[in-house]
C-alpha cells in the first residue's frame, strides 16, 4: 500500500489567516454599523433590530456549539478519519469568548425591557408579562426571572469556556508531546463523554433559555435536540468549506482527500435526514394531540404572513439538499460539495429565522436588508476569531497518534 | 465421485497485502474478466486494483426507496379516503402528516430488503458449492493468506500462459484447482431441517385458522393494558376538575360552534336537529333517496347494529354480551320500534345520535353529519317493518297520545307529554313492567326500601329530589349512578311530579 509516511509537522497558514480575519473583522464592523443604522431609522426602539440580532446571535451559537460537540464526539468515539479535519472543529469551538461579547447586547431587553412594550415587546416577553397570557406566564416566573436567566447564562458560559479552553489547550500540547504513552490523547478521550453529557445538557437548556421561551407559553422538549441537529449540521458543512478554502490556498494538500469529504458529505446527509426527524417529530406529536398551549407555535407559522415560508422549509432544508447530498458521486466531488456545504449554511439561516421571528409577529415577516446585514456582520465576526488562531496554530493536529490512520483511511 | 474431471481455475497463494495488489494490478491489466481475489480482510484499495467498477447497487436501493415511499401514501390514502373513511382525532380522512411514519418505515423496509437481496443475487449467492473449497492450502483464505484464482471459463485462459502471468506476479504457490463436475446437492441435514422449520412456519397459520372459526370461552388476554384500559373522560362523565363537576366544556360564550367546516348558524336545523327557534325538524333535511337510504343502512350496520341490532330491537351483540356477563349496573340499548321513539319528530332522533343519550356516547365525532342523517332516514324506513312504526309511517295515531285521558288536568297532561318526550318512558314503564328501573305505575305514596336502612314514602318532595339529584336516596335493589339529571326547567319537574302523583294506586 502506497501510504504516504506521515512527517508530523505544524502546518502554518499564518498569512491567509491573518488575511482572512481582517477581512472578517471589517465585514462584522460594516455589516453590524449598516444593521445598526437600517434598525434605528425603522423607528420601532430597536425592536426589530434585537430579534433580528437574537437569530444571527443564535447562527454563531449554533456554529461554536457546533464545533464543540464535532472535537468532543471524535474524541469520544477515538475516530481516525475526522483527525486531519478536527482542528477547524477545535477553532470553531474556541470562539466561546466572542460568543460571551456577542451576548452582551442581550442585558438590554433585560433590565430596559418595559421601554419597549408599546411596541410589542422585546425578545424575551416574561420578562414583562402583560397581556391576555400574562397570568399563564406567571405561573412559569420561577424558571423565567431575569436572575435565574442571567444566572443560567453564565453557567453556561463557564461550561463552554472549561470545555473549550480544556480540549483546545490539550490538542495543541498532542501536537508538541512527543511521548510515546500519549497522556493529552488518553485524557482528552476520558474527558470527552462527560464533557458531551454537560454539553448536551447546557446546549438544551441554552435552547430553551433564548431562543424557545420567546414564546413563553410554548414548550417542546425535544426543542434543544432541534437546535443541536443545526449545530452539527452547520459544523460539518463549516468545516467542508474552510478546508476546500485552504486546499484552494494551498494547505493540507495530502491531508484532506476524497475519503474525508466524502465522510463530512455523509454526515451533511445524516444531519439533513435527523434535521427533518426531529422537526417532524416535533410537529407530528404536537398536531396530532392538538393541545391549544401546544399548538400556538406552529398557530402563528402558518398564518398568511409565514404559511410560504414554513413550507418552503420542507423543501429547502430537506427535500432538495436531501437528493442533492444523496449520491456518492457528489460527496466525492470536491466543488460539488462545497456547493452543497454552502447551500446548508444559508439554508441554516433560513430555519433559525423561521423558529424565532414568527414569535415578534405573527402576522407580518419583517425579512429585510438588516436580517442579512446583521447575519453577515455577526459571521464575519466569526470569521475574524476563527481565522485568528490559525494565525499561531498550527491548522492540522499534526501530533495526533491516529493522523497515519486518517491518510490511510478508505471508504468502501 | 465421477472420473469426469476437469479443469476449473488457477489458484495463486500470496503472503502479503502489497503481494496481491501488485499481482491484482498485472491480472487487470492482462485483460482477464472472470477472476478474483480471496482475501482474510478487507483490503483498501483492491478495488481499484482489480478495477472492479462502481457498483449498481445504490440505483436498485433508491428505487425500492422511492416505491416503498410511494406505495406507503397510497395504502394509507385507499385504506383512510377511499376504502374504510373513519374519522380519527377529528382530522381528514386523508391527512399526510399521519401518514409519515408508515411512508418511512415502508421507504426504510423496502431500501433494506431490496439492498440485501440485490446484493445476494449480484453475489451469485445463495450457492452450495465452489471448487475452490476442495483445495487444501486456500483453507488459509480465511486466516493469513491471500489467494487469487482466474477462471478457464475466461475467455483469455490459457493453461501456460495464464500459470505463467502468475507466475510472474510473484506467487508463492501455484495450484490448478479440478471440478469434478458432481452437481453439487445441499447436505442432506439441510434439507431436513429446512422441512421441519418449513412445516414449522404452518403452525401460527393453523393456530389462527383454528381461532378463527372456533369460540373462545376465555376472556382475550390484554397485552397492553395501558392501551386497552385508558384512564380518560368520557363525554358526560364526571370530573373534579372543574367548578360545575362534568368532564366536558360547554360552549364559550361569544364562541360560533362550527361542523363541516360552516358555522352551525348557517342552518341549525341541518347541524344540530333544531331549528332556529330550538324546536326539532320533523323531517329529515335531505331529500331521501335510495342511495342515502342505502347509505344509512350501511352506516347503521357499522355503528349502531352492537348494540341496538341490525333489526333495531336493541339486542346487539354487545348487549347479549352484557346480558350473559349479568354485568352490574348494564343499562340495555332502547329498541328502536318503541312507540315513544316511533313518535319522535326526526330532529330529536338526530340529536340524540350526536350528541348521545343517557349512557349512549354521542357518535359526532365518529360520523359526518350527512350520514348521521341517513341513519335517520334509514331508521324510519327500519321502524316501518314494526308495528309502531309502520302505524306511523301509514299515518294512524301514534300509541302515546291514545292512553292520554282527554279530561286530564293540564299539568298532569303536560307531564305526561313529557315523560315521552324527555324520554323518562325508556327507563320508567307506565304500567307496572320492570324496564331498567322500577314503573311510575304506583311509585307515588309507596314505601321505599333504602340501601341504609331507612325507609321513605315517596311523596311530592321525595320525587323532586329524586329527579334533582338521582343519587341522594338510593332504593334497594338498584345501582346508584344509573339515572342522569333530566334537562328539564322547575316547571317542567313541576308537571312530571304531578303526572307522577296522579299515578298514585
Amino acid at each position: 500500500m502506497n501510504t504516504p509516511e506521515v512527517v508530523r509537522e505544524p502546518i502554518l497558514a499564518s498569512d491567509t489567516a491573518a488575511r482572512v480575519s481582517r477581512v472578517g473583522l471589517a465585514i462584522g464592523v460594516l455589516g453590524l454599523l449598516l444593521a445598526l443604522a437600517l434598525g434605528a431609522s425603522k423607528g420601532d426602539g430597536m425592536r426589530h433590530f434585537f430579534w433580528a440580532y437574537l437569530v444571527a446571535f443564535a447562527y454563531v451559537f449554533t456554529l461554536t456549539l457546533g464545533g464543540m460537540f464535532f472535537t468532543l464526539i471524535q474524541h469520544a468515539t477515538g475516530a481516525k478519519w475526522s483527525v486531519s479535519v478536527r482542528r477547524l472543529g477545535e477553532f470553531a469551538m474556541n470562539t466561546v469568548p466572542l460568543l460571551m461579547v456577542m451576548a452582551l447586547p442581550f442585558l438590554y431587553p433585560l433590565f430596559t425591557h418595559s421601554g419597549v412594550d408599546e411596541y410589542g415587546g422585546l425578545l424575551w416577553p416574561w420578562i414583562h408579562a402583560h397581556g391576555e397570557h400574562a397570568e399563564l406566564v406567571e405561573h412559569k416566573s420561577p424558571f423565567l426571572n431575569t436572575p435565574f436567566f442571567l444566572g443560567h447564562m453564565v453557567f453556561y458560559f463557564a461550561v463552554w469556556m472549561v470545555i473549550s479552553r480544556f480540549f483546545m489547550k490539550r490538542s495543541l500540547m498532542q501536537d508538541a508531546d512527543r511521548d510515546l504513552s500519549y497522556p493529552h490523547t488518553v485524557k482528552m478521550r476520558k474527558l470527552s463523554a462527560p464533557s458531551i453529557i454537560a454539553f448536551a445538557l447546557t446546549l438544551s437548556f441554552a435552547a430553551f433559555d433564548w431562543l424557545m421561551s420567546t414564546d413563553p407559553i410554548w414548550f417542546s422538549t425535544i426543542f434543544g435536540v432541534y437546535i443541536f441537529a443545526g449545530c452539527v449540521l452547520a459544523i460539518h458543512s463549516w468545516i467542508v468549506l474552510s478546508s476546500v478554502f485552504l486546499q484552494k490556498r494551498g494547505y493540507l494538500k495530502g491531508f484532506v482527500n476524497t475519503e474525508h469529504y466524502h465522510d463530512l458529505g455523509k454526515f451533511m446527509l445524516a444531519f439533513t435526514i435527523f434535521w427533518a426527524y426531529i422537526a417532524y417529530s416535533q410537529f407530528m406529536l404536537i398536531w396530532y394531540a392538538n393541545i391549544p398551549e401546544e399548538t400556538g407555535w406552529f398557530q402563528h407559522r402558518i398564518t398568511p404572513a409565514w404559511e410560504s415560508w414554513s413550507y418552503a422549509l420542507i423543501l429547502t432544508n430537506f427535500a432538495v439538499p436531501f437528493f442533492g447530498i444523496l449520491s456518492r458521486h457528489v460527496k466525492r466531488n470536491k466543488a460539488a460539495l462545497a456547493f452543497w456545504a454552502a447551500y446548508i449554511l444559508v439554508v441554516h439561516f433560513i430555519d433559525l429565522y423561521w423558529v424565532v421571528m414568527p414569535n415578534m409577529d405573527p402576522h407580518n415577516n419583517p425579512f429585510s436588508l438588516m436580517d442579512v446585514s446583521l447575519l453577515v456582520g455577526m459571521v464575519g465576526l466569526f470569521v475574524w476569531a476563527y481565522a485568528r488562531q490559525a494565525t499561531k496554530s498550527s491548522i492540522l493536529a499534526y501530533g495526533d497518534p491516529k493522523l497515519k490512520d486518517c491518510l490511510a483511511h478508505v471508504n468502501f | 465421485m465421477s472420473n469426469n474431471t476437469k479443469q476449473f481455475a488457477v489458484l495463486a497463494e500470496y503472503e502479503t497485502v502489497d503481494e496481491i495488489l501488485s499481482a491484482a494490478v498485472k491480472v487487470r491489466d492482462a485483460g482477464y474478466a472472470k477472476w478474483d481475489c480471496y482475501t482474510p480482510m478487507p483490503v483498501h484499495g483492491l478495488d481499484d486494483a482489480m478495477g472492479v467498477e462502481q457498483t449498481r447497487l445504490p440505483w436498485f436501493t433508491l428505487c425500492a426507496g422511492i416505491t416503498g415511499g410511494s406505495l406507503g401514501v397510497l395504502m394509507q390514502w385507499w385504506m383512510n379516503a377511499v376504502d374504510y373513511p373513519f374519522i380519527t382525532s377529528g382530522k381528514p380522512d386523508w391527512s399526510l402528516p399521519a401518514n409519515i411514519p408508515i411512508v418511512f418505515e415502508l421507504t426504510i423496509l423496502f431500501s433494506a430488503l431490496t439492498t440485501f437481496f440485490a446484493m445476494w443475487i449480484m453475489n451469485n449467492l445463495p450457492r452450495w458449492y465452489s471448487p475452490l473449497s476442495r483445495v487444501k492450502r486456500f483453507a488459509r483464505a480465511t486466516d493469513d493468506r491471500f489467494f487469487l484464482a482466474i477462471e478457464t471459463a475466461d475467455p483469455l485462459f490459457d493453461a501456460s500462459a495464464t500459470e505463467s502471468l502468475l507466475r510472474e506476479t510473484g506467487a508463492h504457490a501455484i495450484e490448478s484447482v479440478e471440478d469434478p463436475d458432481e452437481s453439487p446437492t445441499p447436505p442432506i441435514w439441510l434439507k431436513h431441517s429446512l422441512l421441519i422449520a418449513g412445516t414449522g412456519l404452518l403452525i401460527p397459520l393453523m393456530i389462527i385458522a383454528y381461532a378463527r372459526f372456533n369460540t373462545q370461552e376465555a376472556p382475550r388476554v390484554h397485552l397492553v393494558p395501558d392501551m386497552d384500559f385508558q384512564e380518560k373522560y368520557k363525554a358526560q362523565n364526571p370530573s373534579p376538575l372543574f367548578e360545575d363537576g362534568r368532564a366536558a366544556r360547554a360552549q364559550l360564550a361569544g364562541t360560533f360552534a362550527f361542523e363541516d367546516d360552516h358555522l352551525i348558524l348557517e342552518d341549525p336545523g341541518y347541524y344540530t336537529g333544531k331549528d332556529e327557534g330550538g324546536d326539532y325538524l320533523a323531517e329529515v333535511p335531505i331529500e331521501v333517496t335510495r342511495e342515502f337510504l342505502e347509505r344509512g343502512r350501511q352506516r347503521y350496520a357499522i355503528n349502531c347494529a352492537v348494540c341496538h341490532g341490525y333489526d333495531g330491537v336493541g339486542d346487539g351483540t354487545v348487549n347479549q354480551r352484557a346480558q350473559s356477563l349479568q354485568t352490574a349496573g348494564w343499562i340495555p340499548p332502547s329498541n328502536l320500534h318503541q312507540a315513544y321513539i316511533a313518535a319522535q319528530p326526526k330532529g330529536q332522533l338526530f340529536e340524540s345520535i350526536t350528541m348521545g343519550i343517557r349512557n349512549m356516547p354521542g357518535y359526532k365525532s365518529a360520523i359526518t353529519t350527512e350520514d348521521r342523517w341517513a341513519i335517520v332516514a334509514y331508521l324510519e324506513a327500519l321502524q316501518g317493518t314494526q308495528e309502531a312504526g309502520a302505524r306511523q309511517l301509514w299515518g294512524a295515531a301514534p300509541s302515546v297520545e291514545e292512553v292520554s285521558p282527554s279530561d286530564e288536568d293540564p299539568l298532569v297532561a303536560k307531564g305526561r307529554e313529557l315523560h315521552t318526550t324527555k324520554t323518562c318512558i325508556a327507563c320508567h314503564s307506565l304500567d307496572g313492567t320492570t324496564l331498567v328501573s322500577g314503573s311510575f305505575l304506583g311509585l307515588a305514596g309507596s314505601e321505599r326500601k333504602l340501601t341504609d336502612g331507612t325507609a321513605v314514602v315517596a311523596d311530592e318532595a321525595y320525587l323532586h329530589e329524586s329527579i334533582m339529584d338521582p343519587n341522594a336516596k338510593i332504593v334497594e335493589g338498584y345501582v346508584p349512578g344509573l339515572m342522569v339529571i333530566p334537562p328539564i326547567s322547575d316547571d317542567e319537574r313541576e308537571a312530571l311530579v304531578a303526572f307522577i302523583l296522579s299515578l298514585k294506586q
